[in-house]
């Protein structure tokens, strides 16, 4: 096979993958829009427990890998900052890295391990067990009961963790900045603030939205896959990994390349 | 008496190819309490997704409350299935939903109830059928017996029209299954129009269950 059909056949798949998404979401949220009140309290609690299962209780992962982050690029920052002008420029290295990329990339990832396998294991075994066939029988759509609420609430937080991820990197950053009054905290967080942009806090945003989105999506859509074999909830759950890592990664491009070519 | 479920030349074949019904013409009336037997693999389950709309047949008509479900949005599939009450063979309780919530989700889900009375409604039914465990306990390790209480509560708590049990009874000793018909019988009777469906593999399973008739599943078709 030469390189341009190969190539050809990735851009194919990850387009088909990604029409396939969009539609399995935009066709989830519409259950929800349409005939909104049918259900609302149902709903609800569940976007309540996807929110406190996929945010809340990823808060001391995060607090750790993010002031972990934070430390490891202020000591790589201040390495080489004598070679190039100064500690002004840890503040534009945070943002650009921290903000920009990696926050919202690091969330994601942690959204895709913790929670994102969870699902897709939770739906295929309610698959094996005839409890999606039992919502159906009731009258209850679980586009609408069980994916909407999961990619809502995975939604809310990602968005939350990523937020909460760039503060922490930030703070822990100081922790060694600061370390040996190498820079006081004003100016450190003076520096961070200097640089960040409207346009870095709005792709940071939305690219946590956006990967919430395709992660809750993703995990749903493959553990409503499997069948009646309880041996495919482990297949589904790893394809949902892959396939979320991928996007993430992919449409974290796209949405850099918006932004910030 | 009106007809609630009407099969009309149903023909209908698996995914795999393999041709279930040929031909078929079943009706079903309110107030009636009907059994279905058939062997393994004869279609029972099949026959009863088919009701439900949740496969579809290749040829032939099913209409439920006098409509063809064919012909209806998922919306108002919904709405109808919504009232019909069906308890699985291996009770399929939503094992992420405590004993109560599952009782409670149909009231939930589709009524406007006031939160109290939900939770009072499901309490009841779980009460009065003898479920004396932890009711904010998840249901994954409770044994089958108990799982059937539930699934039976559940399907009980919106008071549908229809009720379809798939293979209740099976795995369960003789005192369980006659508490469970009980339960069946007491509720079939608190409505007049009901129509409530037994099924099961053999006649012998439904020697203890009270039935107008009984319906067979045989070479392709309901005799």
């Amino acid at each position: 096979m030469s390189i341009f059909r190969y190539l050809g056949s990735i851009v194919l798949s990850f387009l088909n993958d990604l029409y396939e998404i969009g539609g399995f979401v935009t066709s989830s949220i519409n259950s929800l829009l349409f005939n909104f009140a049918t259900g609302r309290r149902a709903i609800s609690s569940i976007i309540y427990k996807q929110v406190y299962f996929t945010g809340i209780e990823a808060f001391s992962i995060i607090s750790w890998i993010a002031a972990i982050l934070g430390i490891i690029i202020v000591t790589q920052v201040i390495s080489i900052l004598p070679f190039f002008g100064g500690e002004r420029l840890i503040g534009k290295i945070l943002v650009w890295v921290v903000i920009r990329e990696l926050g919202p990339v690091f969330a994601g990832i942690i959204v895709i391990a913790r929670s994102g396998t969870a699902m897709a294991a939770e739906l295929g075994s309610m698959q094996v067990n005839n409890e999606i066939t039992a919502l159906e029988a009731m009258g209850i759509d679980p586009k609408r009961y069980l994916v909407a609420p999961r990619v809502i609430g995975t939604a809310i937080s990602a968005l939350v963790l990523t937020f909460y991820f760039e503060v922490i990197a930030i703070l822990g950053g100081y922790l060694l900045a600061g370390f040996g009054k190498r820079i006081t905290f004003g100016v450190y967080v003076a520096s961070v603030l200097e640089t960040m942009g409207f346009m870095d806090i709005i792709a940071s945003l939305l690219k946590s939205v956006v990967f919430g989105l395709i992660i809750g999506a993703v995990a749903t859509l493959h553990g409503l896959r499997v069948g009646k074999s309880i041996t495919q909830i482990p297949q589904q759950t790893t394809k949902a990994v892959i396939s979320s890592l991928f996007l993430v990664f992919v449409v974290d491009g796209i949405i850099t390349a918006m932004f910030f070519m | 008496m009106a007809k609630l479920i009407e099969l009309k030349s149903l023909y209908y074949k698996t995914e795999n190819g393999v041709a279930l019904f040929e031909e078929v013409d079943a009706e079903f009336h309110e107030g009636e309490r009907v059994g279905i037997i058939g062997l393994l693999g004869s279609g029972k389950t099949d026959l009863l997704r088919l009701i439900l709309g949740l496969e579809k047949p290749q040829m032939g008509r099913i209409y439920l409350f006098d409509k063809d479900i064919e012909s209806l949005k998922r919306s108002e599939l919904d709405r109808l299935r919504r009232e019909i009450g069906v308890v699985f063979e291996n009770a399929a309780v939503i094992s992420n939903l405590k004993v109560i919530e599952n009782v409670m989700l149909p009231l939930q889900y589709h009524t406007n109830l006031t939160s109290d009375s939900i939770m009072e409604r499901a309490f009841f039914l779980l009460s009065h059928m003898g479920y004396k465990g932890d009711i904010w306990t998840l249901p994954g390790p409770l044994p089958s017996y108990t799982k059937k209480v539930i699934a039976l509560a559940r399907a009980m708590a919106i008071d549908p029209v229809i009720m379809i049990y798939d293979r209740l009874l099976e795995g369960l000793d003789s005192h369980q299954s006659l508490q469970l018909l009980g339960f069946i019988d007491e509720f079939h009777k608190s409505r007049s129009d009901r129509l409530s469906i037994m099924i099961a593999n053999d006649e012998r399973d439904l020697k203890d269950v009270r039935l107008d008739r009984i319906l067979g599943i045989e070479n392709r078709r309901i005799v």
